[in-house]
């Protein structure tokens, strides 16, 4: 039986960082626990409702919020010239946990400080727990057809199931203990055709519980490796 | 009476045909603005393209909002209009099509009007560019789900672009498998993440963020005109 814990934290500072997600990196380290977690989505909703079908538990990852950036100017005297940086306003973030362990919202409550994204020994990206939902994936009433595969997160290896055209990859930053290093991935937000004669509702789950399997299924806790099905008519839009 | 114009002709009367919302004294209105029923078309899909984003309610003011700038969101003094709208109107005293495609093109000027008080994040410039795009395309009977986003590949007409800076220039073109972009979608970030290659990289990584999430293509094109003039500045 698969669990999901879903988590929406509300943030009290600036955030600093990818404006599009959080890789879930971020949360394992913020808790300092080795969490099978997705990647972050921010979102404008303030509540969250247990989903009963596939569409509604999408609802909330798919729907796209837009971070107003803020941007200064300041003198770098490394490099001695003019730069800018940025950083981002967000209301809240959600996170998916796949089978949490039992005393997880516990620790989180009891966290003094937790923080999200870069420049945090200068207090950005502050966060509290604001809702919580479990979900049961067993219960949950998945797709019967599809005829695409939509990336929410990126991922590293394509399935097989998916006709293979010219994609997009992109270099996905993962912060480790303030070093940080890249993996190169598929981008998120692009969309693949899927073979016929696929078991859908399988693959359906898969792209819940992540089926990424590099790096030992390292990536797949990072977040990496969530897709969306849909049912798109052949005549095209 | 109908009345047949040339293409140029036509193209002229669509680049003139937002005149009125700088209230330049003696602009044509909306009704009568439209040289025929293909132009209004492309005007109501270009408008549809970039009214879907951050509405706000009835406002007054003629500037645009940018998302880069905030300090330019403050109500401008009325001096400033009376200036900009005299030299809006030299800018628009060119007859010849082309050359006044090209003028707004490079314009600075009319980047800094919206394209409607209810949503003043949108661009009048972009607005513009795209519709002179979209009705070039109909005119040649290309529907609107077979045109595609191009970077720096031979034209047929220069009114086919809507975005030139000095690396790139984007046009909308019919289908063509070789080296277009994306295609054209309704929300600008659906063909923003469906892009086949990576286009902004290194300090860019920011300005690819933030058009990810922005639905409305006039305000992701003056996003990207605002955000090169961010990195001139440093």
């Amino acid at each position: 039986m698969d669990e999901i814990l879903r988590l929406l934290f509300r943030f009290h500072t600036e955030y600093k960082g990818d404006s599009r997600f959080i890789m879930g990196n971020a949360l394992r380290h913020a808790l300092s626990l080795q969490l099978d977690t997705s990647i972050g989505v921010f979102t404008d909703i303030r509540q969250l409702i247990p989903p009963k079908t596939y569409q509604e538990f999408f609802l909330i990852r798919t729907k796209k919020c837009f971070l107003h950036p803020h941007f200064e100017l300041f003198f770098d005297r490394v490099q001695s010239h003019r730069r800018f940086r940025s950083f981002f306003t967000p209301e809240f973030v959600t996170f998916d946990i796949l089978n949490p362990p039992d005393s997880l919202l516990e620790t989180i409550n009891s966290e003094e400080l937790l923080q999200l994204g870069g420049a945090r020994n200068c207090g950005f990206g502050a966060v509290t727990l604001q809702d919580f939902a479990f979900v049961n994936i067993d219960e949950l009433e998945l797709v019967e057809e599809a005829s695409h595969l939509t990336l929410i997160a990126p991922m590293v290896h394509m399935p097989t199931m998916v006709e293979k055209y010219k994609w997009r990859h992109e270099d996905v930053l993962l912060w480790n203990n303030g070093r940080s290093n890249s993996v190169r991935a598929v981008a998120p937000g692009q969309f693949f055709r899927l073979k016929s004669g696929l078991k859908i509702q399988k693959i359906a789950k898969e792209g819940i519980t992540r089926r990424e399997k590099s790096h030992r299924r390292l990536l797949g806790q990072f977040g990496f490796g969530e897709f969306i099905l849909n049912n798109w008519k052949k005549s095209g839009s | 009476m109908v009345v047949k114009l040339t293409v140029s002709e036509g193209i002229l009367r669509i680049l003139q045909h937002d005149l009125h919302k700088i209230r330049v004294p003696g602009a044509l209105a909306h009704k009568v603005a439209m040289p025929n029923e293909k132009a209004r078309e492309a005007d109501g899909v270009a408008a549809w393209l970039s009214r879907n984003f951050l509405r706000e309610s009835f406002q007054e003011e003629l500037y645009r909002k940018s998302l880069i700038f905030p300090m330019r969101n403050l109500k401008n003094p009325r001096a400033l209009i009376n200036q900009h709208k005299s030299e809006v109107t030299e800018l628009f005293k060119e007859k010849d099509a082309f050359k006044l495609h090209e003028a707004i093109l490079t314009s600075k000027l009319l980047n800094l009007f919206s394209e409607s008080k209810y949503f003043p994040y949108t661009s009048l410039k972009y607005h513009t560019l795209l519709t002179c795009a979209l009705y070039f395309n109909l005119n040649q009977n290309h529907k609107l789900n077979e045109l595609y986003l191009c970077e720096n590949i031979p034209i047929t007409s220069p009114f086919q672009i809507i975005y030139h800076d000095k690396s790139r220039t984007w046009a909308i073109l019919p289908h063509n498998k070789e080296g277009s972009l994306t295609r054209i979608f309704a929300r600008f970030y659906s063909s923003w993440e469906r892009r086949r290659e990576l286009i902004f990289g290194g300090d860019y990584r920011i300005l690819a963020g933030i058009l990810s999430s922005i639905s409305s293509w006039s305000t992701a094109l003056a996003v990207i005109e605002d955000f090169h003039e961010l990195v001139d500045l440093c």
